[in-house]
């Protein structure tokens, strides 16, 4: 039970007072732009207040709402897949066995890649005619055997599922290593006391390490959702948002708004209402995993 | 070698004979000058393994009406052995007294090398480059160099240029013209222009005009010409069985295609078979979509007379004719290898030289790639020829799409007493250009007469060893050709914006998602939009003073 | 036994399935680094390059500045690592045993959730007006923004998972709450420390747009780095792979060496009963 003068807040108060000077400014810009209109392509143009003209822009812009839907359907294939993939991988890994480590590694590594190289690598691995996976389909007579009369191209005919599965390969490393750490800090007596007393691996797996693990999952998933309405850098590199719209995600269109197509009032609006709607997705997602605070 | 200003390099345009012949015959717009290249031995004479004496030939030809006046002046240089001086010299004004420095900024990597380059060689590889220590060691002036990320470049000199300014020299992407030049952040040049003497006759109307001016002025000076060209594979159209077989299908010869249904009708036959004997069945002809998609449809639009914009800021006027260009883009697709839609540019080049199409439709890196001979097809293999066109009102209209490119300003923020640095720092850049631009390395293409006629040879062979004389001729002439019937991107505030749902329902329309009309149709509504967003009044003036460009470039329809 | 033999293999399959996964794209990227040129668009895909070329990596690490790139992205990585391990850890314990932090954890938390976008034109106009553009501090700070709150959740995270009991019986054998912390909590949080810094470490290494706008010359982070490698139409594949595969060394050395810290093998005891 600890009071208002808990000693606790000291550890807090250095992260609490660095964020907020640091964001402080940034957010406080980025409103106010959302409320003006400026044209800065334009020597001496002024910011001109509009209310809430770019938030009802935004409304009825299709295309705003066409990205969003594409980042929810990233986002409903990817994490779950990215989830259950890493937390395999931590599981397996848990007990030594030979080569463990170099192989862990290998798996590691794509993280230390950037986005820009992994949607490079991942374009060049899928592009059709010049990449391997394309001449192994060919080989193989696998296109006709998943029944395309020529080979075609993966990445315009299944642009958000190729992204989709280069984002799996970047990022189940991250949940692989936090979930082998967080399996590492349970305390081994209750496992051992299982595994004595005659329990399934399954059993184990279910009932005592998942509930232990609770909290690390759920922060990860966090982490993950929050990331994916953010990042852009695959959807850049590997499809520019095409063909046509197929898979423009919410974060590249924002970014084509203010940096592209330079109009920083809007691009700020939108940034707003993306903020929100992460807001409430994660919200509802505490909610529902019951995440203790 | 000499460190006075007498032995600057430069281009000995002979203002005053030229206007004599004006005044003799009607001199139209394709009036063709070819710089000399006085100067040179000395400048180089230190990093050349030539001999002492170069001859050096300027032909200068004049298009008058129907017939070509040729005119032919020999002039021997002699090199200075140690304290001889160049017979042909320039003088700009005082020589600068103290000095100054010079921020610029340019885009990153390949085409920073004309700038600056760690690894210069005397004989090809990086011939030419590196101009910055030689412009500080003979003008005195310090250039600070910064690379740019070409894909966010448009906001970061934005971002300098209302914040801290403190770029002097920009070298950016004329598709910001609209943005940067219509938004008034650079001084104009036509004074500095007159004072130092540069001739922009030697520059083709599409560059000149659009690239460079805005409203009538003139606020830049190109640093990359680029412009779409048709190559082909010289050889097997020679080939007497192959040019047998085409006959019979089609009852006329094999040659490069003028118009585009020529062009459909020789990728068809092209397509499908191997035609090259390696084993491999070939295609007719590829284009780059991924990047500029806009681009390979804007080919065709401007070859059947249409416009960006009308005066009333219809866009895409005729729609009619955008329709049928973009029906005839996606008809072209069906002769093309699989996965076009993914190829970068770097992928249409190897179509061509590794033997994968018969023709290609892009940029001018197909000739020095060839020419390199690091490629299976080398050389003279590849021909290349003028865009095709349609025949528009009884006339073969032929344009050249020259989006991209690359120019360089001087931002207003420059205080008044650097400007003047900083134009002689761009005309440096001018001078030298015909040393850096034919180099294959650094991605920057010949965007003047004076870099595509024979005065310029020497300076292909240094910079290409590989490459036959014949054919960097040959290369050279179609160039000259291709950027004299260039037509310009869209050069208005925005750009980014309207080009990027363009692209889209083009690739959307190209897969079949949606009809050729329909995908106009939904371009022409956004695109009101847009404008409707930045001020259709503004837009509207804005693109009355780009008008003024295309009329005195002579494309706009009368 | 059988069962144990078919588990055994099943896992077996996994995971060289799961490592062939991985591991196929690096090769690839790997033999483009290794590859000329006129390899990189080769028809049909040659899986082994012949011929071999160092030029990709020499081109990319000495002339381009791909060293000077891993330096300075090494220094800004490293620094803002501990910077947010230090500052986010405590507060991450803090919220663990702080009974009322509810409100405080969200705010942090939310700091996450704003794109990049929002910080790169603010941020340029801050660090301008105080002269810090183009400084390796500046992206540090600015880095700050997304990595603090992510080491306050996962560390909270796994302080959550480590019973109270431990720092109760130290402080009541004398130690203040902080050289509980110290003495007692943090040996036993060393993986989620470990895996927690590797985070960081990597969210700052690979970041992108913030770092564009805050350097121009004289830093100049990897990812920023990587433009220089489009030419004029064409990309330097070879090379990009190439620098990225040199600088994914430093990362993967660390993971290497830490590795055993990550996994079953190495526990400390909890309560001895």
């Amino acid at each position: 039970m600890r009071g208002p003068k808990s000693p606790y807040l000291i550890f807090i108060l250095p992260s609490l007072i660095i964020l907020s000077a640091i964001i402080i400014f940034p957010f406080a810009f980025n409103l106010y732009l959302s409320f003006h209109k400026w044209d800065i392509r334009f020597r001496g143009a002024v910011p001109e207040f509009i209310g809430v003209a770019n938030y009802l822009k935004a409304f009825s812009d299709a295309r705003f709402f066409n990205s969003l839907s594409k980042t929810l359907y990233m986002l409903s294939l990817a994490v779950p897949l990215e989830f259950f993939f890493g937390l395999l991988l931590a599981l397996l890994f848990y007990e030594p066995f030979k080569g463990r480590r170099l192989l862990s590694i290998f798996i590691l590594f794509p993280l230390a890649l950037s986005d820009a190289v992994v949607g490079l690598v991942w374009g060049l691995t899928l592009v059709p005619t010049y990449g391997p996976v394309d001449y192994f389909m060919r080989i193989f007579g696998l296109w006709e055997a998943l029944g395309f009369k020529k080979p075609i191209s993966l990445v315009m005919t299944y642009p958000m599922e190729m992204i989709i599965l280069a984002d799996i390969w970047q990022w189940t490393p991250f949940f692989y290593i936090v979930l082998l750490a967080g399996l590492a800090s349970l305390p081994r007596e209750i496992i051992e006391a299982a595994e004595i007393d005659g329990a399934a691996k399954l059993n184990i797996v279910r009932y005592i390490m998942m509930p232990m693990l609770k909290q690390v999952i759920g922060v990860v998933l966090i982490i993950r959702i929050t990331d994916i309405f953010k990042t852009f850098g695959l959807a850049y590199v590997m499809t520019k948002g095409g063909p046509g719209f197929a898979s423009e995600v919410v974060s590249l269109y924002i970014f084509n708004q203010a940096l592209q197509f330079l109009n920083i009032t809007y691009a700020a609006a939108l940034t707003m209402i993306l903020i929100i709607v992460i807001t409430i997705v994660i919200n509802v997602f505490i909610r529902g995993y019951r995440l203790r605070f | 070698m000499g460190k006075k200003l007498d032995n600057f390099p430069g281009f000995n345009k002979r203002v005053s004979r030229r206007e004599a012949l004006s005044t003799a015959g009607k001199v139209a717009i394709g009036a063709v000058v070819a710089g000399v290249v006085a100067g040179v031995g000395g400048y180089y004479a230190g990093s050349l393994t030539a001999a002492p004496a170069a001859t050096v030939t300027e032909t200068r030809t004049v298009t008058a009406a129907a017939t070509t006046v040729r005119e032919t002046v020999t002039a021997t240089v002699t090199a200075p052995a140690t304290t001889a001086t160049v017979t042909k010299t320039v003088t700009v004004g005082a020589p600068p007294t103290a000095p100054v420095t010079i921020t610029l900024a340019c885009d990153a990597g390949h085409n920073y090398l004309p700038w600056f380059d760690p690894k210069e060689a005397p004989e090809g590889g990086h011939y030419g480059q590196n101009q910055a220590p030689k412009i500080k060691e003979v003008l005195g002036i310090d250039i600070v160099g910064e690379e740019v990320d070409p894909g966010t470049e448009f906001s970061i000199y934005m971002a300098d240029l209302t914040g801290p300014g403190k770029y002097n020299i920009i070298v950016y992407f004329p598709t910001y013209n609209g943005d940067i030049l219509g938004g008034g952040w650079a001084v104009p040049l036509d004074e500095y222009i007159e004072k130092y003497r540069i001739n922009l006759d030697d520059l083709p109307p599409v560059y000149r005009y659009l690239y460079c001016s805005w409203g009538g002025k003139t606020y830049a000076l190109p640093y990359d010409g680029d412009f779409h060209a048709l190559y082909y594979r010289k050889d097997i159209f020679a080939n007497t069985d192959i040019r047998k077989k085409f006959r019979d299908k089609y009852g006329r010869d094999l040659e490069p295609p003028k118009t585009y249904d020529e062009y459909l009708q020789v990728a068809e036959f092209f397509t499908g078979w191997d035609w090259d004997g390696d084993g491999e069945e070939e295609y007719g002809t590829v284009e780059d979509f991924k990047d500029l998609t806009w681009g390979i449809f804007f080919d065709r639009f401007a070859s059947l007379g249409g416009l960006w914009f009308d005066e009333e800021m219809n866009p895409l006027a005729p729609n009619d004719a955008a329709v049928k260009a973009l029906e005839d883009l996606v008809k072209i697709t069906e002769y093309m290898p699989p996965g076009f839609l993914e190829f970068g540019a770097l992928e249409v080049f190897d179509c061509m030289t590794k033997g994968i199409t018969a023709m290609t439709l892009t940029w001018p890196d197909v000739g020095p790639r060839a020419g390199s001979g690091e490629f299976p097809v080398k050389g003279d293999q590849v021909g290349t020829a003028l865009v095709p066109g349609y025949v528009v009102g009884g006339k073969l209209l032929r344009y050249s799409w020259t989006g991209v490119g690359r120019v360089m300003m001087i931002t207003v923020n420059t205080p008044e007493e650097k400007r003047e640095a900083a134009f002689r720092v761009l005309k440096w850049m001018w001078d030298t250009s015909v040393y850096w631009v034919p180099s294959g390395l650094n991605g920057e293409d010949p965007f003047a007469y004076s870099h595509t006629s024979p005065g310029a040879l020497p300076h292909w062979k240094r910079a290409n060893p590989a490459w036959s004389e014949e054919g960097i001729l040959d290369y050279m002439r179609a160039a000259a050709e291709n950027f004299a019937h260039g037509y310009p991107d869209l050069y208005l505030p925005g750009a980014a914006h309207y080009t990027d749902i363009l692209s889209r329902y083009i690739m959307m329309a190209v897969r079949g998602e949606i009809s050729p009309r329909d995908a106009i149709s939904r371009t022409v509504e956004e695109w009101r939009s847009v404008t409707k967003d930045l001020g259709e009044e503004k837009q509207k003036t804005l693109w009355k003073q780009q008008i003024v460009e295309y009329k005195r470039a002579g494309i706009w329809p009368k | 036994m059988k069962r144990r033999t078919l588990s055994n293999f099943i896992k077996a399959l996994i995971i060289a399935l799961s490592t062939l996964f991985f591991v196929f794209p690096l090769y690839w990227m790997t033999s483009m680094a290794f590859k000329p040129e006129a390899d990189w668009a080769s028809f049909p895909p040659k899986l082994i390059p012949n011929p071999i070329t160092l030029d990709n990596f020499y081109k990319g690490l000495f002339t381009m500045g791909g060293l000077q790139g891993i330096l300075d992205s090494f220094i800004i990585a490293g620094s803002n690592m501990i910077l947010s391990l230090i500052i986010g850890g405590l507060a991450g314990y803090g919220l663990s045993r702080y009974k009322g932090g509810r409100n405080i954890a969200f705010f942090i938390l939310s700091q996450r959730f704003a794109p990049p976008i929002v910080f790169t034109l603010a941020f340029f106009t801050m660090f301008s007006l105080i002269n810090l553009l183009d400084t390796h501090i500046a992206v540090i700070i600015a880095h700050l923004t997304f990595n603090i709150p992510f080491a306050v959740w996962l560390m909270k995270s796994f302080f959550d998972g480590i019973p109270k009991d431990l720092e109760e019986s130290a402080m009541v054998d004398g130690c203040s709450p902080f050289g509980a912390f110290i003495r007692v909590v943090l040996p036993v949080s060393l993986p989620g420390m470990i895996a927690t810094a590797v985070m960081l470490f990597m969210f700052s290494w690979n970041e992108f747009l913030i770092q564009l706008f805050l350097t121009r010359s004289a830093v100049k982070p990897l990812p920023t780095l990587i433009p220089r490698f489009y030419g004029g139409h064409d990309i330097l594949y070879g090379v990009v792979c190439a620098v990225a595969l040199f600088a994914s060394i430093p990362p993967i050395v660390i993971v290497a060496i830490f590795h055993k810290y990550l996994v079953r093998g190495l526990t400390m005891g909890y309560v001895k009963g």
